[in-house]
């Protein structure tokens, strides 16, 4: 292993404040409440970054096992932001398995602005020219914008998506994997343990995300889930139902566009979702906008760009919805339009931006479940 | 015509420039605002790096400035006003009250004996009692008594009067007020040395709320045969013997959230305490949480060393981040990393002792000098002047310029010294 010192100037890109200042005390390292004997961070990593050993960085689980309560940066001795770092790292991260893509929409403005710009035209443009027949009656949805369009667009979008996500996901893994300290005595872990890790992996960390809930100390733990637990999983609760709720809709109660009784319940599940989709991504837009905390303070616009779209997902769902249900087809359509080319950016983005945080997370926080390091 | 010269403060390194002022023919005030000089050097127990006992090297060098026929203690005073430049300063000092006539009393501490009202120990730092009326320390100097208003059942309700009717010399005064003292001095110089930071400023390792965390100097004190245990190490929980004490580094120095300054003498002086505690308990064991080790002075290196080798101190680089205390047994449970190994640890320890960083004890409203941004004194020239403030006629020694070690204050105050001279002999 060859020392780098420009790879903390590397990292800087992605939003980590200057290294330099940290003389590596341990204060992060001891305060952190997510740290353990057997998983001691974010100064090793810090580390890793100023003698920039980028292989042992990317091999080893700890970026993802951190959930930014700051507890590190509010307390350390050389403001150095340890807490920010690690986000950095996290974003690095994102970019190195997001291929060329991903990189360029961490570091270059113009590229993303271009990037998002063209996509969302390249939407328009085949919302318009492609569109089906504009009823100014009566809203039909369908007849809009034919169910048959949708679902090609979106297999097709789903499938690159997919298959870029899961390149990133299985690289991950393997690199992870490849950290795995190897001892004599370590025995490989059974394909058991491996189910049932990724069953817990996905119901407490994915789903319930109790890690979440321990990151702060215990003097603080209340405040931290209201400010920042509870819209987190608002967001993520929000957006799986809504995944749902949609995936029904194509499948089990398919609908032709008509206007459905509130009650019926694929309908109050998604208005539900959509409420909790509003109140989690406005929370942390506004928990940023104000900087409550130090994990609010440094946004990246690639940190800003993933909220935002998950909000805008949410304002222009419930609009469609509302003006569905008061009978205004054109202002129907257009909210239809625009939700569309949201959600098309949204799904478009995710293997490349901080969507993709979700199933790293998940996957580092599997591997070390079964190694028994968390 | 030789003018005389005012040295504010009576630790080390103001006995030291007094000393040298005085013997060369020139008159000194040493200006004290406790009752006794000595300072923080009275405190300390032993010495680094040779483990000399400190009131060996003070104690001569006080007696010495006490009976100097050059040198005047204004002991229990504090300068009031200082007027006029260099060459020429109207000094106006505040003599404050002892109720002991300082001409009568002969020392022989009666009164103390028999005073029945006891009060907290400053010159212990708040480890142990004292009485009402009190010396600073048995090797005061002046050895005169004083008594502490608050604390008097004479002054508080009116009764008692108990040290009067056995003071053999008549020497108490309950009429004594306060004294102004007017000078007129060639030259000044400050040597007001140190105060602790308040280690409740780093609210995570609990002091203040857990009993058996210490500030060095509280430690100092306990190790210390005229202490309050009279040198046992003992917890304050329990009056039990530690079996592990940790000592932890650059408690609010070096720390941006606090004070950012090194404060120097710290990792000898930590290095030394766990040495007199394997002293005192050959069986304790004692580790050093430090940043780093910094031992920069003649012979400090070797010691550091000697305290590894032959005392089988540990020392392991990590800044702790907090401390939790056990309800039942009151130990502590030191959270740090091991910065070597890259691992989190837990440390239980009996006895935790910080050593807290140095700043700047008040100079008080009369001296009116620019401070650097370390909040210490600010001198003229880092490398040229280092003893000279910014106002001309007016001298720093000691740790009222900033951290030093006791080598390095008697050094600057012999350069104060000899600088103040200049104007007092009238070469300038």
């Amino acid at each position: 292993m060859r020392v780098d010192v420009s790879f903390a100037k590397q990292l800087q890109r992605y939003g980590a404040p200057n290294l330099a200042i940290c003389f590596n005390c341990g204060n992060c390292t001891a305060i952190c409440p997510l740290s353990s004997e057997s998983t001691s961070f974010p100064r090793k990593q810090i580390r890793y970054v100023q003698l920039g050993l980028e292989r042992k960085l990317l091999e080893v689980p700890d970026a993802w096992l951190c959930y930014y309560c700051a507890d590190c940066s509010d307390t350390c001795p050389r403001k150095a932001e340890p807490g920010e770092i690690m986000m950095a790292i996290r974003r690095y991260m994102i970019a190195k398995y997001g291929g060329v893509i991903a990189k360029w929409l961490y570091t270059s403005r113009l590229f993303t602005t271009l990037f998002i710009g063209l996509t969302s035209l390249f939407a328009l443009f085949l919302i318009t020219f492609f569109h089906g027949s504009i009823d100014m009656t009566s809203v039909r949805l369908f007849d809009f914008l034919p169910i048959s369009s949708i679902e090609l667009v979106g297999i097709a979008l789903g499938i690159i998506i997919g298959v870029t996500a899961l390149y990133g996901f299985v690289k991950l893994g393997i690199n992870l994997h490849r950290g795995i300290p190897k001892s004599p005595t370590s025995t490989k872990p059974s394909v058991w343990k491996w189910v049932k890790g990724f069953f817990l992996t996905l119901v407490l960390e994915a789903f319930a995300q109790i890690r979440y809930f321990k990151c702060k100390e215990e003097g603080k733990r209340l405040r931290h889930v209201a400010i920042h637990v509870a819209p987190h999983l608002a967001m993520l609760w929000g957006f799986l139902g809504l995944l749902l709720t949609t995936a029904l809709r194509f499948t089990i109660v398919p609908t032709h566009g008509e206007v459905v009784p509130l009650t019926e319940p694929t309908r109050l599940l998604g208005i539900v979702c959509g409420i909790l989709l509003l109140y989690g991504s406005g929370m942390v837009i506004i928990n940023r906008l104000l900087k409550i905390d130090k994990s609010d303070t440094y946004s990246t616009y690639t940190d800003w760009i993933f909220v935002i779209l998950l909000f805008l997902s949410g304002v222009t769902g419930i609009l469609l919805t509302v003006f569905h249900y008061a009978s205004s087809p054109l202002w129907s359509y257009v909210t239809l339009s625009l939700h569309l080319i949201v959600v098309f950016e949204l799904i478009l983005l995710a293997p490349f931006t901080k969507f993709i945080h979700s199933l790293y997370r998940a996957m580092a926080i599997w591997i070390s479940r079964v190694h028994g390091y968390v | 015509m030789v003018k005389p010269v005012m040295v504010v403060g009576g630790g080390i390194a103001g006995i030291q420039a007094a000393l040298d002022l005085a013997d060369q023919g020139i008159k000194v005030y040493i200006v004290e605002k406790r009752p006794s000089i000595g300072g923080r050097m009275a405190q300390l127990d032993k010495t680094f790096p040779t483990l000399d006992c400190a009131s060996c090297i003070l104690t001569p060098k006080m007696v010495a400035v006490g009976r100097h026929p050059n040198v005047t203690l204004l002991t229990y005073s504090e300068v009031k006003e200082i007027k006029g430049s260099a060459g020429n300063f109207d000094v106006t000092i505040l003599k404050k009250p002892r109720y002991v006539d300082e001409s009568k009393c002969t020392g022989c501490g009666l009164c103390v004996q028999k005073c029945p009202y006891k009060a907290t120990s400053e010159f212990n730092m708040g480890l142990g009692t004292r009485k009402a009326i009190y010396f600073e320390f048995p090797q005061a100097v002046p050895l005169i008594p004083v008594i502490d208003r608050a604390n008097c059942a004479y002054f508080q309700k009116g009764v008692c009067r108990v040290c009067e009717r056995f003071c053999e010399a008549k020497a108490i005064n309950f009429n004594q007020t306060p004294e102004e003292i007017k000078l007129n001095v060639a030259s000044i110089i400050i040597a007001t040395g140190f105060e602790l930071e308040d280690p409740r400023k780093k609210e995570t390792y609990g002091y203040g709320r857990y009993a058996n965390v210490y500030t060095s100097l509280e430690f100092e004190r306990l190790v210390s045969a005229t202490g309050p245990t009279s040198g046992e190490i003992v917890r304050r929980s329990d009056n039990q013997h530690p079996k592990r004490i940790v000592f932890i580094q650059c408690v609010c120095s070096r720390d941006l959230l606090v004070n950012f300054w090194c404060s120097a003498f710290c990792c000898m002086a930590s290095t030394k305490e766990a040495i007199l505690a394997k002293e005192h308990l050959p069986n304790v064991d004692c580790v050093v949480l430090y940043m780093d080790i910094r031992a920069f002075g003649k012979g400090y290196q070797e010691f550091f060393d000697r305290a590894r080798q032959q005392f089988g101190i540990r020392f392991i680089r990590g800044k702790p981040a907090k401390i939790e205390e056990m309800p039942e047994s009151k130990n502590l449970i030191v959270y740090y990393e091991d910065t070597e190994l890259g691992y989190l640890r837990k440390i239980e320890a009996d006895m935790v002792v910080l050593a807290v960083g140095a700043k700047l004890q008040p100079v008080g409203p009369a001296i009116n000098l620019p401070l650097d941004e370390d909040g210490f004194v600010k001198v003229k020239n880092r490398y040229l002047s280092p003893v000279e403030t910014e106002v001309e006629g007016i001298y720093v020694a000691g740790l009222a310029a900033g951290p030093k070690d006791i080598p390095d204050s008697v050094t600057e105050a012999s350069a104060a010294a000899i600088k103040a001279s200049l104007l007092a002999l009238g070469g300038r």
